[in-house]
């Protein structure tokens, strides 16, 4: 009797020692490469998602969609800055630079302003050199490394941007579709200015 | 037959040493810590976003706004949550950066009697009168928020949870503010705007 009760007690014991718990052995996203590093990037940084979905919004908010010179000049404006990552050391402050574009793009939204072609491709500009300046690799890697993860980020913003822009412009013109699109800048604008007064303050962002 | 004479002689613990490591092992059970919950991603995103809702003050007000809002119709329906949010970012940087504002609590308490009377006394100012109000108004609530900000949690996410919350609170406020297209409706919202200037008038006078 008293033998069966060990036998219960020592399985209850193994059956408490299986008990599930997370495992933390892997990283969220396991065999992740350069490329994808990179491609990953403006995902998982907010204010570069931020500046994204601002941008994008603002583009596509437009009846008549006309990505073609903003895109390019984004595209461009990304690359140049991406290379520049890799001969000069950014300094910390980029991000600032970032901070203040996703609240310019946020207000323009909310307050659904109609730019000239001119000045949305200035803008898409301003936008890509903001993003790809804070996004340079740390550390020294090697150069295929290097290039792998700024040619992931810029593919995945100047995607992303396109993307939303794109789908931005299928929304219906009904007028609830505007205003919701309108409160969404206007809590663009409001998180970008907290969090720019964080960063100011020299608070950690991540 | 006694039991105990066919158990090994190892096994013939006393029951409260069996008890103690029958214990011993539960309370041994990896679990996660669940002390700190304003770290972290997600954790910094709660946080923001429970915050707003853990001040009747703060509740009142921003309720108010959407019911305001609604009560105003459009466009006052959705400029006054847009300007809020922005305006309030504002004052939570003030807050967050330790600009000294004098009079934020009274400045809060006086929000909810005033957002709250408007939706009492169906009062229709012009827009940008509303507009300002608001916009005044959001600055203290801001402040406040961004003074009190928990130095533990994500600032991205809080901000991102802090807004968020925020805009729900508009967005409740116009649901309660849309019943107005009903006879019933607009007893319901006017006596809901009295509930809130007179939670705006206690906690000016200290008895919340």
């Amino acid at each position: 009797m008293r033998q069966r009760c060990f036998q219960t007690l020592r399985l209850g014991l193994a059956a408490l020692f299986c008990l599930p718990g997370l495992s933390h052995a892997h990283s969220s996203v396991a065999g992740m490469n350069s490329f994808y590093g990179g491609l990953l990037h403006p995902l998982l940084t907010l204010p570069h998602m931020l500046v994204v979905l601002g941008l994008g919004i603002g583009l596509g908010q437009y009846p008549r969609l006309r990505l073609k010179i903003p895109m390019l000049a984004f595209a461009t404006g990304c690359a140049a800055a991406l290379l520049l990552t890799t001969c000069i050391a950014i300094p910390a402050v980029s991000q600032y630079g970032v901070l203040v574009v996703a609240v310019v793009c946020g207000l323009l939204v909310a307050a659904s302003v109609r730019l000239p072609l001119g000045l949305r491709a200035t803008l898409a500009a301003v936008a890509a050199i903001a993003v790809a300046l804070d996004s340079g690799v740390d550390g020294a890697p090697t150069v295929l490394a290097t290039t792998l993860t700024l040619l992931g980020t810029w593919v995945s913003t100047s995607v992303l941007v396109a993307n939303v822009a794109y789908y931005t412009s299928l929304c219906p013109q009904r007028q609830w579709v505007q205003i919701g699109l309108r409160i969404a800048g206007s809590w663009m604008a409001a998180v970008s200015v907290l969090v720019l007064a964080f960063a100011l303050k020299g608070m950690p962002l991540a | 037959m006694h039991s105990h004479l066919c158990a090994p002689r190892r096994f013939q613990t006393p029951p409260v040493w069996r008890k103690a490591m029958v214990l011993a092992c539960i309370l041994a059970a990896p679990c996660l810590a669940q002390a700190h919950s304003e770290t972290g991603a997600v954790g910094g995103f709660i946080s923001g976003l429970v915050h707003p809702l853990n001040g009747l003050d703060h509740i009142a007000a921003m309720v108010a706004v959407g019911i305001w809002g609604a009560f105003l119709g459009t466009p006052a329906m959705w400029l006054l949550p847009v300007i809020f949010p922005l305006v309030m970012a504002l004052g939570g940087a003030l807050g967050v950066l330790g600009v000294p504002m004098p009079g934020v609590e009274v400045g809060i308490a006086l929000s909810g009697i005033v957002l709250g009377g408007m939706v009492l006394t169906a009062a229709r100012p012009p827009l940008w009168v509303a507009s300002v109000l608001v916009a005044i108004f959001a600055i203290f609530h801001g402040y406040a928020h961004g003074v009190e900000l928990p130095h533990a949690a994500n600032a991205i996410t809080y901000a991102v949870g802090f807004v968020v919350a925020t805009g729900l609170l508009h967005l409740a406020g116009i649901a309660v503010g849309l019943l107005v297209r009903w006879r019933w409706g607009r007893v319901v919202v006017r006596a809901t705007g009295g509930v809130i200037a007179a939670t705006g008038f206690a906690f000016l006078f200290g008895f919340l």
